[in-house]
């Protein structure tokens, strides 16, 4: 098939414009072939009309049906562990990276820099022992 | 009522309306609450000092003393910085803390911030005493010392009012 995430009721998806940039949400319902119902149990937001244009769907899909309401859906997504799938994934990962890099305070930075600049070094004496 | 020409107007306070009765107006020359420490500062905060001659540097903030101002130190043997007021408008708290339960802070007092001559020896033996405690603390937390002693400073990405700090 050419195409492998479908716009489908469960289908996990990461906003990527508006108010609620970067949370995941669960598409819901479809409302015409631009727009679908999305909510966001897990991530605090409420069930809104979305344009597809704001979401970037995800590999990851919940087994939920048509419709069900926010405190089931987030039950599911709890026992299904969808949020885990994703956070598994690459794109996943590196979500949780970016969320780590920007809570570090000034001291975890200052660190950072120590650490990055050790395996830069590490890194030029390998080159050099070639 | 007739009226002399140069009489003035008395008001009979006691049968008066309260709200004719003329009140002082609210005095804001004496900030009678004190300053009011910022609330991530805890005696033992690292802050980022960010104006006068120690600009960029990272200190221990020791406490509040009852001008308003803070009181920290480098501590002077790591990065410099003597026991010195600073006002917490031109300082940035960070979360980080070390343990200063240890510190004695008993004989510092405020006259010895202004230039006295006779205070140094006192406040060079206080000095001494306390870079030796808190060093001790500091050296306790991996790579504390160094962070100590580099200067903060702003590079290109950073966004201050994105950082946590």
């Amino acid at each position: 098939m050419a195409f492998k995430r479908f716009v489908q009721v469960g289908r996990l998806c990461v906003v990527n414009y508006g108010a609620e940039v970067g949370k995941l949400c669960v598409i819901v319902d479809i409302v015409d072939a631009s727009r679908v119902i999305v909510d966001g149990p897990t991530t605090g937001f409420e069930r809104k009309v979305m344009s597809l244009k704001a979401l970037s769907l995800t590999k990851v899909v919940a087994d939920v049906s048509r419709g069900i309401r926010q405190q089931k859906l987030a039950k599911a997504l709890e026992e299904q562990k969808v949020i885990e799938k994703f956070n598994e994934s690459t794109w996943g990962q590196k979500k949780l990276a970016a969320a780590k890099r920007a809570s570090l305070n000034d001291f975890d930075r200052f660190k950072v820099m120590l650490l990055k600049k050790e395996r830069s070094l590490a890194i030029k004496k390998a080159i050099k022992a070639m | 009522m007739k009226k002399a020409e140069n009489e003035k107007i008395i008001m009979d306070v006691r049968n008066a309306a309260p709200e004719r009765i003329p009140k002082p107006l609210v005095s804001y020359k004496a900030n009678k609450k004190g300053t009011v420490l910022k609330k991530n500062l805890v005696p033992g905060s690292i802050v980022i000092l960010l104006a006068g001659r120690y600009a960029g540097s990272r200190a221990v903030f020791l406490k509040q003393l009852d001008s308003g101002l803070l009181l920290v130190t480098g501590p002077h043997k790591v990065n410099g910085v003597p026991l010195r007021r600073v006002n917490q408008r031109y300082v940035i708290g960070t979360s980080t803390t070390i343990d200063v339960s240890k510190v004695d802070l008993s004989n510092i007092s405020e006259e010895w911030f202004k230039h006295s001559e006779t205070v140094l020896p006192a406040l060079a033996e206080t000095q001494k005493t306390l870079d030796a405690t808190l060093l001790a603390e500091i050296k306790k937390v991996d790579s504390m010392k160094a962070y100590m002693k580099a200067k903060f400073s702003l590079k290109k990405g950073d966004r201050p009012h994105d950082m946590v700090f």
